[in-house]
């Protein structure tokens, strides 16, 4: 067994005086890890301090064995985390293809992502290259924001909630791309609140619960086990 | 008819003058939310500055580039030393810029007589240009208006079509995303900073050609305006802060001519009924974040 890509132990995170994450622990490996449950269970708060966007009162991340807990957000993006954000955040004032070239990261081996790439990889984007961050669909922006985080040729992808108010065809597609980002070998850590979305790119399931993990095992399993996935998911399968 | 022509183009001439100072305030407020209420006393301290300079070598040149030199040398080392420590805390930012504001118009007081000061038209500007209906208006105002016209170019273009200005536009969309994104966004910060407050200096140094300047008037005027223009304009924008500085500089020129004593208060008129209108401002965008 290989040592963990992203490992997170024991993370609290307090907003004023709610405690929001209680004790978060989890593992990340090569290949995708899911991280589902309920809204408001403390998802996205995790995603925000592991990109250093929320800091933690007590905890530890560390990046492939390197200590990153509470570092600055670019700090830990030049680390080689790429950040697909809750709500795509794209820039609204910046064209597509100038929201993919300024964060450009060059990589160290030759099949790294560039401009190309990415646009092959999503050619769409191509077409909507001159277009600015606000006259792009849904779908369109998903793709921005997976695109603009692949240019830093990150070794992990955080992406939170990229399903989230997107028509079924366009999920569909999402779930494509992710399988694809996964066969050239990039790492990638989702959060989702659509079962039907994680189930369908990772075979197993942390759940989150009150700001700590409840269950980390088999996403199958987890599904056929009607009682506690309605507990801790809220959902009868 | 040459009265009203003769408005315009001091309306237009002032507008050049509040656009230079107000683009630095339109940047430093668009990427950093702070608002700046040391404008207006760095643009005094630009008018002393280059006055000196002016003084000591005879060149307007020189005073115009130690103006600007030395004002975003003193903002620089103002934001290194003291307003990084506040930063990202608006309450303390607004209690910093306002005791900077006290601090050096004290300084300025103890240090120079309190009478007003011209700096002199440089030799190469002076005479007047002659228009129709028999205008003749003096060459100098019409450089103004070409420097402005000038730096708002360099500066769009700057934003347009650079990766800096890339940068500078993704930081005024979203600090943290940009941030998120591997740039280390208070560097750049400091960048918008030196340049914006640059800026203001090259504007003291015209300004105080164009007017006298005094301590205790001109720096809170200066603030008065670039406060009325960027939230006419629209806090985040150049063309805004553009568009702010020709509607405030043609009403000055025009209410300062007819109607005097109600100047300043004609100028609120116009902002309430701007922001009635538009509540971001003539160029500002619905929301911060498109969805």
């Amino acid at each position: 067994m290989t040592s963990p890509i992203l490992k997170v132990e024991n993370v609290h995170v307090y907003f004023g005086k709610s405690h929001i994450l209680q004790g978060a622990s989890l593992e990340v490996n090569e290949g995708m890890t899911a991280v589902v449950g309920r809204n408001g269970m403390g998802k996205t708060t995790l995603m925000n301090n592991l990109m250093g966007l929320v800091q933690s009162t007590e905890g530890k991340v560390t990046f492939f064995g390197e200590d990153i807990t509470n570092l600055k957000p670019y700090q830990i993006a030049r680390k080689g985390i790429g950040y697909v954000p809750q709500g795509r955040r794209v820039f609204p004032s910046l064209t597509v293809e100038e929201q993919l070239s300024f964060i450009y990261r060059k990589s160290g081996s030759p099949d790294g992502w560039d401009l190309e790439k990415v646009y092959d990889f999503f050619p769409r984007l191509k077409e909507r290259r001159k277009h600015g961050g606000n006259h792009l669909s849904g779908g369109e922006q998903q793709m921005l924001a997976i695109g603009r985080a692949l240019m830093l040729n990150p070794k992990l992808l955080i992406m939170d909630e990229p399903s989230e108010g997107l028509a079924p065809i366009i999920i569909e597609q999402l779930i494509e791309f992710c399988n694809r980002v996964k066969e050239t070998g990039l790492s990638i850590l989702l959060v989702e609140q659509s079962m039907y979305f994680a189930m369908n790119v990772s075979n197993i399931a942390h759940v989150m619960q009150n700001g700590t993990f409840v269950y980390d095992g088999d996403f199958k399993e987890l599904m056929a086990d009607e009682e506690k996935a309605q507990q801790i998911l809220g959902i009868g399968s | 008819m040459n009265t009203a022509i003769t408005l315009i183009l001091n309306g237009l001439s002032y507008a050049a003058i509040l656009f230079i100072a107000c683009s630095g305030f339109s940047l430093i407020f668009g990427l950093m939310n702070v608002v700046s209420f040391c404008h207006g006393t760095f643009y005094l301290l630009s008018c002393f500055i280059s006055y000196y300079a002016f003084k000591a070598t005879g060149s307007w040149l020189i005073a115009l580039i130690v103006g600007a030199a030395g004002i975003g040398l003193f903002a620089g080392i103002f934001k290194f030393t003291l307003f990084d420590r506040v930063m990202g805390d608006s309450d303390r930012e607004s209690l910093m810029t306002l005791g900077m504001n006290f601090v050096v118009v004290d300084v300025i007081t103890i240090l120079y007589p309190t009478d007003a000061k011209i700096i002199p038209t440089p030799q190469l500007l002076q005479g007047t240009f002659k228009l129709p209906f028999g205008v003749k208006y003096p060459i100098m105002r019409f450089a103004y208006i070409g420097i402005a016209i000038l730096i708002g170019l360099v500066i769009y273009l700057l934003l347009q079509r650079t990766k800096l200005g890339q940068i500078i536009r993704a930081g005024v969309d979203d600090k943290a995303m940009t941030s998120a994104l591997g740039i280390n966004i208070s560097t750049i910060f400091t960048i918008v900073y030196v340049i914006g407050m640059a800026l203001v200096g090259i504007s003291g140094a015209l300004g105080a050609t164009y007017m006298s300047f005094r301590v205790d008037l001109t720096e809170n005027q200066m603030l008065l305006y670039s406060m009325i223009i960027v939230t006419i304009g629209s806090m985040e924008s150049i063309v805004g802060a553009a568009i702010g500085a020709i509607i405030v500089g043609l009403l000055d020129s025009f209410t300062k001519f007819y109607v005097q004593s109600l100047s300043t208060t004609l100028l609120f008129v116009l902002v309430v009924v701007i922001l009635i209108i538009a509540p971001r401002g003539i160029m500002g965008r619905k929301s911060r974040r498109a969805a």
